[in-house]
């Protein structure tokens, strides 16, 4: 069995070698995978997969899910295939972006776009540094059950800052641009934006209040949860919501016709990241409600998650492609 | 962008209604590297030359040919009704 284990490592690294001097091909623009981020990115996801498939599965996990050894370990290849597809769209957009931030570094939407850039790779980052940082930490509370409050305190800490930094870094760029434009948000839109936040706010705060398993997934007393993951959650998707629609407006004030339509598809993709961002923490709310769902849901709903997740990470590279080739020719 | 004066302000004026805040950055790139000058030495006998290279180069950016033939015909007209600033430049 660990020749086997030793295998599948072995042969995650031989793609990955074989992956990173591959060039990859589209519409003629040849984009070369960068250094450093993709041994980063590379790190994060051999680190994964050592961590979820070398140690021997829980017999209670076999038991809640009706499933044998090697079929979890199987779900959980196609699980870190899809992480890593999904990981990888991640580091892509950012590079892209980051290139295109580079171009136009030294003037006025330059430095909004730098801004948005930093928001966008704390964004890409939080998903491998939460998945990774959890697999470890909870690998070591198995074997330590004592602490086991302090590592889901920790992942629930590291869920929430990472986008929470990301969202500010994006609003603020998002807010430079349409100042630039001299447009901000109309009144009826920011009242849409209040009622529907008050309306998510309250069902998530009430999702939390009264859920059955409250001790075990956040292991603090109510008050504490309410200031300090609650509260800053719904800041949260309201920085989002409005950099979303900052951007968005941006999009439609700015001259250029070229230039606007240019913006489409990553005011699409940012949007979408953040809209598709807040509906993931929202629903990572609701898990201990879904327990009760065998292994194949709950492996569908976080499989169409994680992909529409995805496409605005596609969206937002295909966008900075796009404008970058208006700073190059 | 309101500002004109020399030829190279005048082009990037235009070209902001397709360019928007990419259009300075776009004509400085085809003044520097396709005619070797500073944007602020552009005369009226180079724009011929720099509205073919601003041809080829929008072709390579966007498919719609109705709009870089209007943005090229504008290029053309300013070359033809603005010869005191061409001058002036």
């Amino acid at each position: 069995m660990t020749g086997c284990r030793c295998h599948i490592l072995c042969s995650c690294i031989k793609w990955a070698l074989i992956k990173r001097t591959v060039i990859l091909t589209n519409g003629g623009t040849e984009l070369k995978v960068r250094s450093k981020l993709f041994y980063s990115y590379l790190l994060f996801v051999i680190i994964y997969a050592g961590f979820v498939l070398l140690p021997a599965p829980s017999s209670a996990t076999l038991s809640q899910y009706h499933v044998s050894a090697f079929w979890l370990r199987a779900i959980y290849v196609t699980l870190i295939l899809i992480l890593a597809g999904i990981w990888f769209a991640g580091f892509y957009s950012y590079a892209k972006l980051r290139e295109y931030a580079r171009l136009i570094n030294d003037n006025k939407d330059g430095k909004q776009v730098s801004l948005i850039v930093r928001g966008i790779f704390l964004l890409v980052i939080w998903l491998p540094v939460s998945s990774v940082s959890s697999v470890i930490l909870n690998h070591i509370a198995m074997r330590h059950l004592g602490w086991l409050p302090a590592v889901t305190i920790f992942d629930n800490y590291v869920s929430l800052l990472f986008p929470l930094a990301g969202f500010i870094y994006i609003s603020l760029g998002a807010r430079g641009l349409s100042n630039l434009v001299r447009a901000h948000s109309a009144y009826v839109a920011r009242n849409v934006m209040a009622i529907f936040l008050i309306y998510v706010g309250l069902i998530y705060y009430h999702l939390v209040a009264t859920t059955p398993f409250r001790t075990t997934t956040y292991h603090m007393s109510i008050w504490i949860i309410l200031l300090t993951l609650v509260a800053p959650y719904i800041y949260m998707w309201f920085v989002g919501l409005q950099a979303s629609y900052e951007i968005y407006h941006y999009r439609r004030k700015v001259a250029g016709i070229v230039y606007k339509n240019s913006w489409n598809l990553l005011t699409l993709g940012l949007g979408w990241l953040i809209i598709m961002s807040i509906g993931l923490q929202y629903l990572t709310t609701l898990t201990p409600h879904l327990n009760h769902l065998s292994i194949y849901w709950m492996l569908a709903i976080i499989y169409s998650l994680l992909l529409l997740l995805a496409a605005g990470f596609v969206l937002i590279a295909l966008g900075a492609r796009k404008l970058k080739k208006i700073e190059e020719v | 962008m309101k500002t004109s004066g020399t030829l190279y302000e005048e082009v990037v004026n235009i070209t902001y209604e397709y360019l928007g805040p990419a259009a300075d950055r776009f004509i400085v790139r085809q003044i520097r590297s396709h005619l070797g000058k500073d944007p602020y030495q552009l005369r009226k006998q180079d724009l011929s030359s720099l509205i073919d290279w601003i041809r080829l180069a929008m072709m390579l950016l966007i498919e719609d040919k109705k709009l870089i033939n209007k943005y090229v015909s504008d290029l053309h007209d300013l070359a033809k009704t603005s010869p005191q600033k061409a001058a002036r430049a």
